[in-house]
């Protein structure tokens, strides 16, 4: 249990229980997303929103592939 | 291995690669973006929520094998979620000090609405502090206990629990203003 504030709690959960059963809208972006992932393996992936964080982390990938290939 | 299969097993598959982890990867998707979405949403503009959904997955895919408890991976793709959106709150924070006529999200901005339903909730929201609208969608949205949002917010025990004080007190503020000019 929760050592949290007293009345309140049931008021908030209650307040945002329309938040919460917002899930049902949601939209399907499976299609998008394995686009995404499928484009990575070509190294071809250049999503204008493309982070530092995500770039790194291809970078990454892509310099262990060329070691692997001259070896 | 089918749409049903646990996490534990999808992830053990997906971190594989090749098609069969493509496979894996696309059920897993499937199952969490409902509430991935949910949490996104909660927390920034519709359009970007979106885009931070897309990079959550992404992420988490080119990440995979880093995560050692394959069961594990809700809460694991719930911290990157967070992380990506804190992210783009920062980068629009930014952009916003460069064009003050888009500081205020349009699909935010009606509070004619009663305050009662998603998108009124979602005003008060968008105008609180971003930490402590952040803590409140955790908490109330996604119903983590304290534990879990220490987990997924890096934070301590004690520090979890004054946010979220704060962050109702803020959320009442804002809330009252909203309801009684």
């Amino acid at each position: 249990m929760d050592d949290l504030d007293e009345g309140s709690e049931g008021w908030f959960h209650s307040l945002f229980m329309s938040l919460r059963d917002e899930a049902h809208e949601v939209t399907d972006d499976l299609l998008p997303i394995m686009t995404r992932i499928r484009s990575n393996y070509t190294g071809r992936y250049a999503h204008p929103s493309l982070d530092g964080f995500v770039a790194r982390i291809m970078l990454g990938i892509f310099g262990d592939r060329r070691r692997n290939d001259d070896e | 291995m089918d749409a049903s299969s646990s996490d534990d097993t999808l992830v053990g598959v997906a971190k594989q690669r090749g098609k069969p982890g493509d496979r894996a990867y696309s059920f897993l998707v499937v199952r969490h973006q409902p509430w991935v979405t949910r949490l996104l949403v909660a927390l920034l503009p519709r359009g970007e929520a979106d885009e931070v959904k897309q990079e959550t997955f992404l992420t988490g895919w080119l990440n995979l094998r880093q995560l050692l408890i394959n069961a594990a991976f809700p809460g694991w793709i719930r911290g990157i979620a967070v992380r990506g959106a804190y992210k783009r709150y920062r980068r629009r924070s930014v952009e916003d000090k460069y064009n003050v006529l888009d500081s205020v999200p349009v699909e935010f901005s009606d509070p004619a609405k009663t305050l009662q339903d998603a998108d009124g909730v979602r005003f008060v929201l968008s105008q609180m502090d971003y930490i402590y609208r952040e803590v409140l969608v955790l908490r109330y949205v996604e119903e983590l206990n304290i534990e879990e949002i220490c987990e997924t917010l890096d934070l301590g025990n004690s520090a979890v629990k004054m946010r979220l004080k704060r962050a109702r007190d803020q959320f009442k503020v804002v809330y009252l203003e909203a309801t009684h000019g």
